[in-house]
């Protein structure tokens, strides 16, 4: 006979983003519209068709670390501040941690980048007896991971996802996963990517980010009939996962219930608005409802994917009308990427953490850049303002170009089904 | 007037560690191991910076932490090198 | 749930089919040889094991990869859906799902990228897209039409194992019913000049083991594992190789790149695979090993090895396919599993090649230089990778019950 199911709360949450490092200056930079988009200083972006991203002013991580520490790639930066921002949010000593029973599971779109180009920068000058050892053990995709396991002495489970737009999005349904199963009763999970020269010239001559040029600015603006590509946002956000019973017997805080989550895929989405494309996102959240136990009617908001790309916002916003049918204009959808960005890997994570922001304040932020919705885009859109409503449960999706998509339902700590 | 070897060494291990102190602080007979949390990679970038910076090359036999413990230990084997 | 192994693929230096790389180890063959890749000058170490002689065994069509790393992974990943008899468009029901891994990923985008960058050179389109990690899973999805979930793990050295554990987490959960695995990794002058100048190469031969070990050699290639429900294997009537019944991942939570004392990680990890698979250290019959040859991987491997399975370590035979195959960094964990799954099979543990000295401090059974007929039912792998990751599976012959069998009978 198969086991009930665990149920998986959320006890901790870590959002290190251009609009608000720590919960409690996320949540209400978010909840206020506020956008830390801006022009790149970092880097001179004179070659470059785009200017603009969300980077992450002022943050220094010495401030989240017991020991100072020589070198570390900024996206292990992010990713160090995430976790202790959410161990401490939690109110969870790590050290404490019954390692048997604890997962760390994080996720990145391109990891250590940085530290990559700086390392074969070196080979390129100097050849190949030259190059720096030092730096080479920081180029791994899995060094943000490893030195957290060694900064909190983690010797746990571990996954490293590298699994693009939706990597944090894997990093967390996995957690939760094992959490259901009974194998882990706490997960640290979530995902980060940061700004480099590198990703940016890469990302710019994709295509992929939103260009300024003199029919058009350069702005995030999803679903609307204007948009032409995502402006690139650094960040990290680590969630604390917890299984239910755990997080009561030790009096923790539940910010909310993760009931549902989603994994599904469909052909390439970067060319194609075929139906086709859209299955990957229609079955993940049709999975995520279905794993809760629920069904369309008991969505009260859409936390969308939608960063301004011309082709997955139109997959999506037809996932939605063909998963919503008639109530389709009237669901309430938002996006948070014109406030924090495109954050790759980190995405999924802030979503569940804004899903979260608007179910405590029962209001929902606004696309801010939204002002005409493509033609034939039916949805309830949240423009201009933020809009105050009943919110118990919010449904988020994320979208990889290449085809992967997750979604996940998120439920008010109150609520039960 | 030029820097000393030891000069030179301690430059080179404070920019490539990325130490954040002024290389007059590290002390030439101090292990840089026990004192100045240098580990196993850390050597292997010393070993490279020797290399490049006074154009020696380090043979494998040669790796050998002793040789590498010191700011003198150092210095001593670059003038080995250099004669 | 059990999950099955139903169809297996690799290209190898020492082959570029399951059965040829089976031969080739059984009958000792080394696949290192000094590389011609890249040009050798400023190298430090020189050998390694290249495959210079590949040829695409399909036609990939539009889906066709540019680079050696994702030729090697499509090339492994097309015989191992051929072997599990996976059809064309067969995905109907968007059950299949896709679990990639590797440590550098297709290094020669990175490598475009940056000295684009470094010159202030136009960048090409494709490059970013192409260097994400998740675009080997695409592009193995969309070549065989797979809906289910795709993913990409990288764990450094423990990438292979660990995605094998991850894809079968996927299927006990009830998200896939079949899970293509896959591990890859290409020689790269990014990769060749940081591991030479990390020290752990040799130039001589590679000697798990052995006294005179000196360090390890790299290589090349790809290795991929049909995942499937055994359930779903069965009543499609698969072939099963063996069953995937337990698996562990963790991190030593200790240094960057200096092992743990007395391998307490890689201990830890192997009992989390042991009693996920629900069985008693005492019923391991052979260990692969992750055996890189370097100094200390196999001290502390060994040790690690004894404090799990006690004296019975003793009694077993160990395996050390990288002194044949070399280190084949992201692909490593898989083309064990399939050493592992094809010892099980026949009956069979390779060899360690070039052994002579025996090492007091690795005193196992390491079936020196002459492969060994024994029959096996239940066989742990290990990996491990810089940053202090490990994994291990439990791999157990397909008519062996598990202890989900025995709770249901």
């Amino acid at each position: 006979m198969m086991k009930p199911n665990k149920r998986v709360a959320i006890t901790g949450l870590g959002p290190v983003s251009a609009a608000g490092i720590g919960w409690n200056s996320f949540s209400p930079a978010i909840l206020k519209n506020f956008s830390g988009i801006s022009p790149i200083t970092v880097f001179g972006t004179d070659q470059y068709r785009s200017h603009m991203a969300a980077h992450i002013p002022a943050f220094d991580i010495d401030e989240y670390l017991e020991s100072q520490k020589a070198y570390l790639d900024r996206s292990s930066q992010l990713a160090l501040a995430a976790t202790a921002l959410a161990l401490e949010d939690a109110d969870i000593d790590a050290h404490d941690l019954d390692l048997r029973t604890t997962a760390l599971s994080l996720g990145s779109a391109v990891g250590s980048l940085e530290t990559m180009t700086m390392f074969f920068q070196g080979f390129l000058e100097k050849g190949p007896r030259l190059v720096k050892p030092f730096l080479f053990q920081h180029t791994y995709s899995n060094t943000a991971i490893s030195l957290i396991a060694i900064e909190y002495g983690l010797m746990c489970m571990h996954l490293n996802f590298a699994s693009g737009f939706v990597a944090s999005g894997h990093a967390i349904t996995e957690a939760f996963d094992l959490i259901r199963s009974g194998r882990t009763k706490v997960a640290i999970a979530g995902g980060f990517d940061a700004l480099s020269e590198a990703l940016f010239a890469g990302l710019n001559a994709s295509e992929f980010i939103s260009p300024d040029t003199e029919t058009g600015k350069e702005i995030s603006a999803p679903f609307d009939e204007h948009r032409n590509g995502f402006i690139l946002g650094e960040g990290a956000c680590v969630l604390i996962l917890e299984e239910f019973d755990h997080a009561i017997a030790r009096g923790a805080n539940i910010h909310a219930e993760l009931v549902g989550c989603g994994m599904a895929s469909s052909e390439d989405n970067r060319e194609s608005r075929s139906s086709g494309a859209s299955a990957g996102i229609f079955n993940a959240m049709n999975s995520a409802i279905q794993a809760g136990n629920t069904d369309v009617n008991n969505i009260d908001l859409v936390m969308a994917s939608a960063n301004g790309s011309k082709i997955q916002d139109f997959i999506e916003a037809n996932a939605l009308i063909r998963l919503f049918g008639d109530s389709s204009s009237s669901i309430s959808v938002t996006s948070i990427k014109p406030l924090i960005g495109e954050t790759l890997g980190a995405g999924s994570s802030f979503q569940i953490a804004a899903s979260i922001a608007a179910i405590k304040a029962q209001s929902v932020p606004a696309i801010i850049n939204l002002r005409t919705p493509e033609k034939g885009l039916q949805l309830g859109f949240v423009t201009d303002t933020p809009l105050n409503k009943n919110i118990r449960s919010v449904l988020t999706n994320s979208i990889d170009p290449g085809g992967s998509a997750v979604s996940f339902l998120v439920l008010s700590s109150q609520t039960t089904i | 007037m030029t820097d000393s070897i030891e000069d030179r060494i301690k430059k080179m291990i404070v920019n490539r560690l990325f130490m954040r102190i002024d290389p007059s602080e590290i002390d030439n007979t101090k292990s840089l191991i026990d004192e100045y949390g240098v580990d196993s990679v850390s050597l292997l970038e010393l070993v490279v910076g020797i290399e490049e910076e006074f154009g020696i090359a380090v043979g494998d036999d040669e790796f050998n932490v002793a040789h590498f413990e010191t700011v003198n230990a150092l210095a001593a084997f670059v003038r080995a090198h250099q004669a | 749930m059990k999950v099955a192994v139903t169809g297996m693929g690799i290209v190898s230096p020492i082959g570029q089919t399951v059965p040829d790389f089976w031969d080739a180890l059984c009958n000792g063959i080394s696949g290192i040889k000094e590389i011609s890749r890249f040009s050798k000058d400023g190298f430090a170490f020189v050998r390694g094991g290249e495959i210079a002689d590949f040829v695409p065994n399909h036609d990939f069509g539009a889906h066709a990869p540019i680079s050696s790393a994702a030729s090697f992974m499509m090339a492994a990943a097309s015989q191992a859906i051929e072997d599990a008899r996976l059809c064309e468009d067969c995905d109907a029901n968007d059950v299949t799902g896709v679990v990639m891994s590797t440590n550098f990923g297709d290094t020669d985008a990175a490598e475009q990228l940056i000295a684009s960058l470094a010159k202030h050179g136009a960048i090409d389109k494709h490059t970013l897209p192409r260097y994400l990690f998740q675009s080997m899973a695409d592009r193995i999805a969309d070549r065989w039409r797979l809906h289910g979930p795709r993913s990409v793990l990288s764990l450094s050295c423990s990438s292979g194992t660990a995605a094998l554990g991850y894809g079968a987490n996927l299927i006990r959960s009830g998200r896939a019913k079949v899970v293509i695995t896959g591990g890859y990794d290409a020689l790269s002058k990014f990769a060749w000049s940081g591991l030479s100048v990390l020290r752990t190469m040799t130039n001589g031969e590679i000697r798990p083991f052995d006294k005179r070990r000196d360090g390890t050699v790299f290589s090349e290639g790809a290795g991929s594992i049909v995942l499937e429900d055994y359930n779903h294997a069965r009543a499609r009537g698969s072939h099963i190789y063996a069953v995937l019944s337990g698996y562990g991942l963790n991190n030593n939570a200790h240094h960057m790149t200096a092992p743990s004392k007395n391998g307490a990680g890689s201990t830890d990890v192997m009992r989390m695979a042991i009693e996920d698979a629900g069985i008693a250290p005492s019923e391991i019959d052979h260990v692969n090993a992750h055996a890189t040859g370097t100094k200390y991987n196999d001290i502390t491997e060994t040790q690690a090895i004894k404090a799990v399975l006690g004296k019975h370590a003793y009694e077993i035979p160990i395996a050390a396919n990288k002194s044949e195959v070399g280190h084949m960094m992201g692909a490593a964990g898989i083309v064990e599993a399939i050493a592992s799954v094809m010892s099980i099979v026949h009956g069979v543990v390779p060899p360690t090649i070039n052994y002579g000295e025996p090492d007091p401090e690795c005193d196992l059974d390491c079936v020196p230089n002459t492969k060994r007929a024994v029959p096996l039912r239940t066989v742990l792998s290990n990996s491990a990778g810089i940053g202090g990751c490990n994994a291990a599976i439990v791999l157990t012959a397909s008519d062996t019950n598990t202890s989900e069998d025995r709770k249901e009978a």
